[in-house]
């Protein structure tokens, strides 16, 4: 298994946001997390990541325990994250936003520099034809000398897809990429995440766009209370009571087929 | 004439040394040190009390006195800048926010200040340092030594400029820009956003000593009326109306608010104005304008330049590869 989550839990003074979670993802899966809102599921990314500290419970990626290690070194191995709202770096351009995710903090020492200018230029001059191609891909490449923030929300998420695939991880979460985008955009998105699992990424996808999950993913969690109440395929989930009961109201018509 | 216009271009070719430095955090990195000018006082007491003669008969009280020469006492100002630099830094970016940064190292500023304006056996007080001969002078001679000197300040600095620019340009500077542009986004990518932050705060700490060292070795005194909050905002006004991240601009910053408003203010008759009102008229342009840049033109007056990529966008290029 590429990533084992055992008994996770997360308190924030005596509420449970995660609670004995467990669940794993093999390399090139793409599995789908889905719970209404307040469920836990960017507090389970943020667990996984890093970015929060797990109050119990193991996180095992490709067999190292990474549970104390922070997001940076997660990140080094192979474990990237995306968030909700599509974090870029603005003022850099869409060529350098590619960069900054194929090079490393070994490559990125200040005495490399100065010292080893010729070897760092053909990294980079690889990272460039690389970074142009990934671009191409996404349509962007017309674009590159651009400054990311001027890119429209859909262009943004796209980028991001690009810079995963520059980064070149073995399993990335998605936290709800097609939040606050257009019907249209979310099946280029649903592209995007084929796309990373064709170049050999694992991806676990949250997301409240349960279309997209279907058209994607092999076999998907759900999550209700801070906790993982079912997990298996869109058809199972359907038929799961529990399922059915947490997302109750208006959104219990989503999870029938259109 | 001449005269003044070189003892101008000193000053601004040494106080741009220091806005590289600042800029290195502020513009690159997005680290809003408030405490730059206190470094550049912390690297000119370094140097003078490794360059002066011991205190002996002096009436001034300070440690070491060793009477080095001008180059060591310059680079052990610039590594002691460094060590306390990274001491502070190590701290102060304990958080993530950018704020905090600007609220510690204000605060820092201003105890410095408070301790070297007060504290008479490290610092002698109030009437500060003095009586330190200018570098090179018994080689030289003191005729035409402003000159001299200008073209030793000119040569630092554009050692300074280069480095600055090289760093800008590598893949260090790239990172830099991105943990400016988002932290979090940078974390998740791989980087560790406190070392990065920790290595810019460092280098513009070592650059601000470098400024000091030249300043002291060059006014051969250093008065603590010189650690004040007053003169980063001069530091800021010049970084802000210039262009953060671009050198150039910082260059081209430093010499309109420092060589032009500032000296310039100095030119206007004492009849006209005392030199109080010149010192408070200086003052209030540079906080007008200062809010003027950061209303109307908040990149300033060159902005920081993307970088092209020297390959035409078309598909043909990508299609090849693929």
């Amino acid at each position: 298994m590429l990533l084992e989550v055992k008994r996770l839990s997360k308190t924030f003074g005596g509420v449970h946001a995660a609670q004995d979670c467990s669940f794993s993802v093999d390399t090139h899966e793409i599995v789908g997390l889905i719970g209404p809102n307040g469920a836990g599921k960017s507090t389970l990314i943020n667990l996984v990541s890093g970015f929060e500290s797990a109050s119990q419970g193991v996180v095992l990626f490709d067999g190292v325990d990474v549970t104390r290690k922070p997001a940076h070194r997660r990140s080094s191995l192979g474990l990237l994250r995306t968030f909700q709202m599509a974090r870029i770096w603005d003022r850099l351009t869409l060529l350098e936003n590619l960069l900054v995710a194929a090079s490393t903090p070994h490559r990125e020492l200040i005495w490399r520099q100065f010292l080893t200018v010729s070897r760092v230029r053909r990294a980079e001059q690889e990272d460039r034809v690389r970074a142009r191609e990934v671009l191409a891909e996404f349509d962007l490449l017309s674009m590159k000398d651009m400054l990311a923030g001027q890119l429209s929300g859909g262009q943004r998420r796209l980028l991001e897809f690009a810079r995963i695939l520059m980064a070149r991880p073995r399993l990335v979460l998605l936290d709800e990429p097609s939040a606050s985008l257009s019907p249209v955009m979310s099946d280029r998105i649903g592209d995007g995440v084929k796309g990373l699992s064709r170049a050999g990424i694992a991806v676990l996808l949250i997301e409240h766009d349960l279309r997209l999950v279907e058209a994607t993913c092999t076999r998907i969690l759900c999550m209700a209370g801070g906790k993982l109440i079912a997990e298996g395929s869109m058809e199972e989930l359907r038929d799961n009571e529990l399922v059915v009961r947490a997302y109750l109201g208006a959104t219990a018509a989503a999870l029938r087929p259109q | 004439m001449i005269d003044f216009l070189v003892l101008v271009l000193i000053l601004v070719a040494i106080n741009s040394i220091v806005a590289i430095g600042f800029n290195i955090q502020w513009g690159y990195t997005g680290l809003l040190n408030l405490s730059s000018i206190t470094f550049v006082g912390i690297g000119g007491y370094v140097a003078m009390v490794i360059a002066l003669p011991p205190p002996g008969n002096s009436g001034m009280q300070y440690i070491l006195g060793l009477g080095w020469p001008f180059p060591i006492a310059v680079l052990v100002a610039m590594v002691v800048c460094a060590v306390l630099g990274a001491i502070l830094g190590a701290i102060a970016l304990n958080r993530v926010r950018a704020y905090y940064l600007a609220i510690v190292t204000f605060c820092v500023a201003e105890i410095v200040h408070q301790v070297v304006s007060t504290y008479i056996p490290l610092f002698d007080g109030n009437s500060g340092l003095y009586g330190l001969n200018p570098p090179f002078s018994n080689v030289v001679g003191l005729a035409n030594y402003n000159d001299l000197y200008l073209g030793l300040c000119v040569v630092i600095l554009a050692i300074v400029f280069l480095f600055a620019e090289r760093l800008r340009k590598s893949p260090f500077g790239r990172a830099l820009r991105a943990v400016r542009e988002d932290h979090d986004a940078a974390q998740a990518f791989g980087r560790d956003v406190w070392l990065l932050q920790l290595k810019a705060f460092v280098i513009g700490c070592a650059i601000a000593g470098l400024g000091g060292a030249l300043l002291v070795n060059f006014t051969g005194a250093l008065n603590p009326d010189g650690w004040t909050s007053g003169e980063t905002l001069l530091l800021l006004a010049a970084v802000f109306l210039g262009g953060s991240g671009n050198n150039w601009g910082v260059l081209l910053g430093m010499l309109l608010v420092l060589g032009v408003l500032q000296e310039g203010t100095s030119l206007i008759p004492t009849w006209i104005m005392s030199n109080e009102q010149q010192a408070a008229l200086q003052a209030m342009t540079l906080g007008v304008l200062l809010i003027v840049i950061l209303r109307f033109r908040p990149m300033g007056i060159l902005a920081e330049t993307a970088d092209r990529d020297r390959v035409e966008a078309t598909r043909s290029s990508a299609s090849r590869a693929a």
